[in-house]
């Protein structure tokens, strides 16, 4: 009897051995056979099997780069550093549309580009490695672009286009445009593309900020660098091109002479956007049409008004379409541009016959130009005015060039702020850059800007009547009412 | 397993649980969905991703009961006496829970109902988180299961459910802690600073790996990865078959 118990629990046990052995066995494998299918997974089909379906596909690369990308030469090695630790959740923060487009970068850069994100806070050294020199202005916060000799900083604050209207009007930025894949693209194009050139904009003259149109050239392989209108003003001599963007007085006269020398000795590139505003409505230009009169060109001292429907753009007839003219139209795909107070950009008499003067943006004929500062205000006849010029030197391609505009619907902040880096206008002006330096339109790389989500709710119904309602219907009608039949559900049930 | 299935979901509403993880989840939800909405704008993928933080809480409370009730009241013995696929037994369970959560879900259906209504937008990083938060809620059943399986109290239960799901949630801080830890010990014991801070990493990286809230983390912004997915159902399927594992060997143990 004794013999078979013992032979009974000789058999459990046994058994029990068996039996915790296959489990413990069939668990190991199965978790084995699970993890590393999910690595191989992830690493080998992760990439092919993920899908962006956000508004926009502003989490994936558009064509443009992808191609462009594919050009760049194998051996190419391009470091984007994000110098902060990265963040666990980044909903609602500009890193909400720059993070995940990194991990695009990556895949589509197929090893030629690498991302990573160090906080200098807690690895210092890391702003001596990406710029060993202390010249490229590397902050915490933001990305560097680095090709292992140069660097691009990327504030992930200029990722976006803001509506400069509603700052104006509030003091507070609503983006409206995420130019994230366009930054980052042209930082490293600028790094890559081996285009070196200068544009200086003068600045001084009491003009507007110019960081949008500096975007935008910078976009192109341009450095930009400010020159301050001094007595002591001279135009370097690395200086491919000028701006003089928004004045609102007139330059001063010891401007004139480094001005000339520039464009008639070094071949040089002028490019003026000059408006009509209130701060500049009695400035005569004398001083700079001194310049522009050898290209026969003059800014005047008229407003334009559009009288015809067609063009208007405002009741007023002060926005207004323009027409741009001849060669120029190939810079843009529209037939139109957007222009307001604008000032009529006038040929004068020809000092040569060697200088060409084209129109490059006109009214319709029935606009109409007024003199704010003549005593007699009327509405002049209805013509044709000019509100862009381009004068040069015949049969030399390689001479100077001046174009002028009597618009700052091309280049200025305000208006780039608030219809984006693909409006046409903006398109224009990038033709017009590229036509003046003779960069061919196939050394520019040109994403668009995407549109970012908006969650706002229709204000009339997001009264503070309706989240009271919504308050007490979800977060107590709900919830107690449950409770309630959770103890009514008890009671009833308790005995049973 | 339809039977045990229709069984468990029913008994949620023959006692209070259900009722009171419901009235929960819809305060939680609800709380969240009306600060978004006074402030006038309406971000649907945020208020799932934040639900996703209550796991924690809501998940224990609903499987707390599904395998050590059974065990209690000696009812278990009646899968083990029956000829009854046991991992059927854990399926059943385990959908029961999870159609919970979906019963659960309705809250926040309705909140993109209002939102549409009210003239906001219910984008694609809505739909996706919607998805990651039921991948995500099965996996954390299927660990709650496992919780269940393991113990015949019900608070034993809900306390071991309640700490590995917490360790999960808190992987990527507990990854950063780690690997910073492990640099500074390889550095006292002399590794050079480099190389202890790549070890470091290797292995914030090794834990991170199994964060499934990182691997899902793009969905809310309209990404998404089939990798991440594939990740929580294999999970899934391991807390399962480990609980299916427990059921079966006491069967053969009796």
């Amino acid at each position: 009897m004794a013999k078979s118990d013992n032979s009974s629990k000789e058999f459990k046990d046994k058994r029990q051995g068996v039996l915790k052995l296959y489990s413990v066995g069939t668990s190991v494998i199965l978790v084995v056979i699970l993890i590393v299918f999910n690595i191989l997974f992830e690493s080998i089909l992760g990439k092919y099997m993920s899908f962006d379906f956000s508004l926009s596909g502003y989490n994936s690369l558009q064509q443009k780069t992808i191609d462009y990308l594919n050009s760049l030469p194998e051996g190419t090695n391009i470091r984007i550093v994000g110098l902060f630790e990265k963040p666990d959740s980044y909903t609602g923060t500009p890193n909400q549309y720059i993070i995940p487009l990194m991990d695009s970068y990556v895949k589509e850069g197929k090893g030629k580009i690498s991302v990573e994100y160090v906080d200098p806070k807690t690895y210092p050294s890391i702003m001596s490695q990406l710029d060993p020199q202390g010249v490229f202005d590397l902050k915490s916060d933001t990305y560097v672009v680095s090709d292992g000799k140069k660097a691009v900083s990327i504030d992930p604050i200029d990722c976006f286009t803001y509506d400069m209207d509603y700052y104006n009007r509030t003091g507070y930025y609503m983006p409206i445009a995420n130019t994230v894949e366009y930054t980052f693209d042209n930082a490293i194009y600028r790094l890559t593309s081996g285009i070196s050139h200068k544009a200086y904009f003068v600045t001084g003259l009491r003009n507007d900020n110019s960081n949008h149109i500096k975007k935008i050239i910078g976009s192109m392989g341009f450095d930009t660098a400010d020159i301050q209108a001094s007595t002591s003003f001279t135009v370097p001599d690395d200086c491919d091109i000028l701006f003089i963007n928004g004045p609102q007085t007139d330059i001063p006269e010891n401007m004139i002479t480094p001005i000339k020398d520039y464009l008639f000795v070094r071949n040089g590139k002028l490019m003026i956007s000059v408006d009509y505003s209130e701060n500049n409505f009695s400035e005569v230009f004398t001083n700079l049409n001194n310049i522009l009169e050898n290209y026969n060109i003059a800014v005047s001292n008229l407003l334009v008004r559009e009288n015809n429907p067609n063009y208007m753009l405002s009741e007023d007839g002060l926005a207004s379409n323009v027409t741009v003219a001849g060669d120029f139209a190939a810079y843009t795909s529209a037939k139109v541009l957007r222009s307001s107070m604008a000032r009529s950009i006038k040929e004068v008499n020809n000092p040569s016959s060697s200088i060409v003067t084209s129109v490059v943006l006109t009214t319709s004929a029935d606009a109409t130009a007024i003199d704010l500062n003549s005593q007699d205000s009327s509405t002049g006849l209805p013509a044709t005015y000019n509100v862009g010029m381009f004068g040069t030197f015949k049969d030399n391609p390689e001479s100077s060039k001046v174009l002028v505009f009597g618009t700052m619907s091309l280049t200025s902040d305000d208006y780039i702020s608030s219809f984006g880096y693909n409006d046409s206008n903006v398109e224009f002006t990038r033709g017009c850059i590229r036509s003046l330096v003779g960069l061919s339109s196939d050394n520019v790389l040109q994403v668009e800007s995407k549109s970012i989500d908006d969650y706002k709710i229709n204000a009339e119904k997001a009264t503070s009547t309706n989240a009271t309602i919504m308050t007490v219907i979800f977060m107590l009608v709900i919830p107690f009412g449950l409770v309630i039949v959770a103890v009514i559900v008890y009671k009833l049930r308790k005995n049973l | 397993m339809l039977a045990i299935f229709k069984r468990e979901f029913l008994s949620y509403f023959r006692n209070p649980v259900g009722y009171i993880a419901i009235a929960l989840f819809s305060f939680l939800s609800g709380y969240i969905f009306i600060n978004n909405f006074a402030s006038g704008a309406v971000n649907l993928s945020l208020e799932i991703a934040s639900l996703r933080s209550f796991f924690v809480v809501i998940v224990p409370i609903i499987t707390m009961g599904l395998l050590a009730e059974d065990r209690k009241r000696g009812t278990e013995i009646l899968y083990y006496t029956t000829p009854i696929d046991l991992f059927s037994v854990v399926a059943g369970k385990f959908l029961a829970a999870l159609l919970l959560y979906g019963i659960m879900f309705i809250n926040v259906f309705v909140h993109m109902i209002v939102t549409k209504i009210c003239g906001g937008v219910v984008g694609v990083g809505a739909w996706g988180s919607v998805v990651v938060f039921f991948f995500l809620a099965a996996l954390f059943i299927s660990i709650g299961i496992f919780a269940s399986a393991i113990t015949d109290s019900q608070i034993i239960s809900a306390i071991t459910a309640f700490i590995i799901i917490l360790v999960i949630q808190l992987l990527s801080t507990i990854g950063k802690l780690l690997g910073n830890a492990i640099s500074a010990f390889l550095s006292i014991l002399g590794v050079s600073a480099e190389s202890a801070s790549s070890f470091g990493d290797k292995l914030e990286s090794a834990i991170n790996w199994l964060d499934p809230f990182a691997k899902t983390s793009n969905f809310r912004y309209g990404i998404f990865s089939v990798a991440p997915l594939f990740f929580c159902v294999s999970f899934t399927i391991i807390f399962l078959f480990l609980s299916f594992r427990i059921l079966e060997k006491k069967r053969w143990a009796q």
